[in-house]
């Protein structure tokens, strides 16, 4: 009988001990690359932001996700940066001279800008920069944008018909650096501010061979701060340089971005004070609404239905518009999302761009979605008289959480607005949803895009007969690409006003007059931030920007 | 049994080439691509196939990074962490994870052990049914709300260890993954210890040792305990694995960058090369685990070496 009870004392023991045996190795941390490295503390001298995505690459010519793009802005900088209104500003251009046909821009690159090994910023940066970002062996998926904004020869030179030197931009001097364009471009001097167009050295790229950009190690940075830690999976930790000509006093220490997936347990940390800014999800929006720090920042995203125009009953038109009609967007947004997001008035986000006249786009061209259950029915019922029967559709739409939520209140309003109408939906995962909407191989799709510049075109583009990657519903509208093609390389685009009433009317034709393309929402982003933390400025199109948050 | 252990390392190896191409094909037989981001043009795909060689037939591409691998180099990640060496990249949260994994285990046996023999001894008593609350517990709450309910209440609401992972800080980061990650195998193999603790007590052989007057500690530890590890240790080997190769839940909570979420980055993002080295460390750890499960067999239970030895 002793020995049981003294096996019941040491088995309580053993809890405690346990605990402590498992856990007392100090050993240095795994998974550390190279550097210091750092996470989440609650000084005033540093802001730590959770990212619920990773960062996969620090190489600004190849990245394409958002937070990659987040951080290469801490350390680089571009010849302009956003100011809280998103409007241009000089950075490492101090100023800037564009010829009157509005087809040759010459920047001047700061006299005190330096790399962080001490060497001076110079126009060949660019020059080498925006080569690489063209050079088809590089095969930058960004690479787009260079012709986008109509430099001379981008387009040859990304398909290998042409030399990389061919690319219109030119080092005058070392401090002069010169854009040639076939085209004026109403957007070039904000997306100057995007990290595709940042420099490289030369000479420190070539010294690094394949390992450039891979740790801090083997980076050298033109912005204003460094990047000091590195922890695949986990943090990365940017200090504040002290040689930034334009360095912002007021700046915090050091930014750490944290990448935490699970949203619970960052929250969590945010009220321990050890994280400064976190994103919110589905119901912890709710939750936390009221609160102190609360924030809702509107996102360029927008989440439509591509109608696919080559299947035979879709190219009804009565039924496009039926389910145009059947869609109350405000519920979806309000009752479902719950998460900041906002209806869709258009195909183009609010607060993307801003016209010639100083108003913003959707203001312009005002609200071409409606929500109608009466005229769903009647467009639907007249769609089963000219196709002979009631239609089956199905919605395809990609596994997470919100996408789910979204589709099965979309298969609800079409089938109560539209009776008769059968709606079934199909999940995929995300990779394998747009294969398969690329290829045609879906009905209705429920898909999104986000803006890579401050401008209509940026959506309008997609949807070109001729663009055979994005128009995934295969609209083929002779009107819409007139207007689209003239306003953005015909005869309108050297004329801001009549570009704007093109694409304007453009984008009516489409949602409104052939209800080829469904817009659905916007998304919204709301997030907390701690009270003592300002001047976080966010852009709907272009980079999010930490260059100058504080703390008070 | 130098023989035997030949034969099955031989075994294995077999087992893990065959897993690495059945990867292989069915990550080239699986829709999507790393490339297919909404942005992205057909010209650019076909670049970027080019560049990574993706465009090359299957046997080629199969053959190439064979050889390569042979060589320790297991390619290149091309989305998650675009260019960086995969073995550079898994080697961190391995390494972590079996850090991790190794303390949960080692907590998980001990409390299991414990518990299962407290249990048996004191079969059908109150801490027996202690015992056995405390284990249905463990196996029935999943290990997303246990790490959530410590993290709520040990990291946030009583501040006694940081909440997610802290380089900073590892020990202290591993306090709360490591109890998350225990309760699994503290609760399985305490159910195992007390049934056949239970059925071991009861059988004659030890009927012969207690009327031989031999010491309660000693029957326990020396007769009855090393009966009843037998069944125990296949069941430890795959829990084992499991925790070495990092709890995706677990890991998520707590913002651990180990193995687990890794695999699973990978994953969703049709990072092949990734995936199959997560997937090719995961084979290999449970072949080994199985491997010396065996062997282990075979020095507790000198029949099950007899046996196979004339086999």
């Amino acid at each position: 009988m002793n020995f049981r009870k003294l096996f019941a004392a040491s088995l309580a023991t053993a809890m405690l001990v346990g605990c402590g045996t498992a856990t007392d190795a100090g050993t240095p941390a795994a998974g550390t690359d190279t550097g210091t490295d750092t996470t989440a503390s609650g000084a005033a001298s540093e802001v730590v932001v959770a990212f619920d995505a990773d960062l996969n690459t620090m190489d600004h010519h190849i990245a394409t996700d958002g937070n990659s793009f987040i951080m290469q802005s801490m350390c680089y900088s571009g010849l302009t940066s956003l100011d809280k209104a998103g409007t241009p500003v000089p950075e490492l251009a101090t100023s800037w001279d564009v010829s009157d046909d509005g087809l040759v821009y010459t920047f001047h690159i700061a006299e005190d800008a330096t790399w962080s090994n001490g060497t001076p910023v110079t126009a060949n940066d660019f020059v080498y920069g925006w080569q690489r970002l063209d050079d088809p062996a590089i095969a930058s998926e960004y690479a787009f944008i260079l012709d986008t904004i109509h430099v001379v020869n981008a387009a040859e030179v990304n398909a290998g018909e042409k030399a990389l030197d061919a690319l219109g931009v030119k080092a005058v001097d070392d401090k002069t650096f010169e854009v040639t364009l076939t085209l004026p471009c109403d957007f070039l001097l904000g997306l100057m501010a995007f990290p595709s167009f940042f420099p490289l050295n030369k000479e420190f790229f070539e010294s690094q061979g394949d390992q450039f950009a891979l740790g801090v190690d083997n980076m050298i940075y033109c912005g204003p701060y460094n990047m000091t830690g590195w922890e695949q999976g986990n943090s990365y930790t940017f200090t504040k340089r002290a040689d930034y000509f334009n360095q912002d006093p007021d700046a915090v220490e050091t930014v750490v971005f944290r990448f935490q997936q699970d949203t619970q347990s960052a929250l969590l940390e945010y009220q321990s004070g050890n994280i400064d800014v976190v994103k919110l999800q589905g119901e912890q929006v709710d939750m936390y609404k009221d609160e102190p720090g609360f924030t809702n920042r509107l996102q360029g995203y927008l989440w439509y239905i591509p109608v696919n125009m080559t299947v035979d009953r879709l190219q009804n038109l009565n039924l496009r518009k039926a389910l145009h009609y059947a869609i109350n967007r405000e519920s979806i947004a309000n009752d479902v999302l719950k998460d900041g997001s906002i209806a869709a008035e258009g195909e183009i986000p609010v607060e993307l761009a801003t016209g010639p006249d100083g108003k913003d786009f959707r203001e312009t061209a005002g609200v071409l979605t409606e929500y109608s259950p009466e005229k769903a029915a009647e467009c639907y019922k007249a769609a089963v008289e000219e196709l002979g029967g009631d239609v089956t559709l199905e919605l395809m739409f990609e596994d997470s959480e919100a996408s789910k939520a979204v589709a099965e209140n979309l298969q609800q309003q079409f089938q109560t607005n539209c009776p008769g109408l059968t709606v079934t939906l199909n999940s995929k995962p995300k990779k394998e949803r747009l294969a398969l909407m690329k290829d045609q191989q879906y009905e209705l799709g429920l898909t999104r895009w986000g803006p890579d510049y401050a401008d209509p075109q940026t959506y309008m583009d997609l949807f070109l007969s001729t663009n055979v990657s994005n128009n995934q519903g295969r609209y083929n509208s002779p009107v819409y690409d007139e207007l689209v093609l003239k306003a953005t390389q015909g005869e309108d685009a050297t004329d801001s006003a009549k570009r704007w009433a093109d694409l304007v009317e453009a984008e009516r034709v489409m949602v409104a007059e052939d209800f080829a393309v469904i817009p659905i929402y916007q998304n919204g982003g709301a997030m907390m931030i701690n009270t003592a933390v300002e001047n976080v400025n966010f852009h709907s199109a272009g980079v999010d920007d930490y260059r100058h948050v504080y703390k008070k | 049994m130098s023989k035997y252990i030949t034969k099955r390392v031989l075994v294995s190896l077999g087992t893990l080439i065959v897993i690495v191409f059945v990867l292989f094909l069915m990550l080239d037989k699986m829709p999507g691509s790393p490339f297919n981001d909404e942005k992205l043009t057909e010209t650019q795909r076909a670049l970027l196939y080019a560049k990574y060689g993706l465009d090359q037939p299957f046997f080629v591409r199969f053959w190439k990074y064979f050889t390569s691998m042979l060589k320790g180099d297991l390619g290149v990640s091309y989305v998650i962490s675009k260019n960086k060496a995969v073995s550079e990249l898994v080697k961190g949260p391995l390494w972590l994870s079996i850090r991790i994994g190794a303390r949960a285990m080692a907590l998980g046996t001990v409390l299991g052990l414990l518990l299962g023999i407290a249990a048996a001894l004191n079969h059908n008593t109150w801490i027996d049914t202690l015992c056995s609350f405390i284990s249905i517990i463990g196996v029935s709450v999943p290990s997303y709300v246990f790490a959530l309910l410590l993290a709520y209440y040990i990291g946030f609401v009583l501040k006694l260890t940081p909440i997610l992972y802290n380089s900073r800080n590892v020990a202290a980061s591993m306090i709360l993954p490591t109890i998350a990650l225990a309760m699994f195998p503290t609760a399985n193999i305490s159910r195992f210890t007390r049934s056949e603790m239970i059925d071991v007590l009861n059988s004659e052989y030890i009927l012969l040792v207690e009327a031989k007057g031999v010491r309660q500690s000693a029957l326990i530890f020396r007769h009855a305990l090393r009966n009843t590890l037998i069944p125990i240790i296949t069941i430890m080997g795959p829990i084992l694995v499991n925790l070495l190769t990092g709890s995706m839940v677990v890991e998520k909570v707590f913002g651990i960058p180990g193995i687990g979420m890794l695999m699973v980055q990978a994953i969703q993002n049709n990072d092949y090369n990734v995936v199959v080295a997560c997937a090719f460390v995961y084979s290999a750890m449970y072949i080994a685990m199985m491997l010396i499960v065996d062997v282990l067999y075979g020095i507790i239970d000198p029949r099950i070496r007899v046996a196979k030895g004339s086999a």
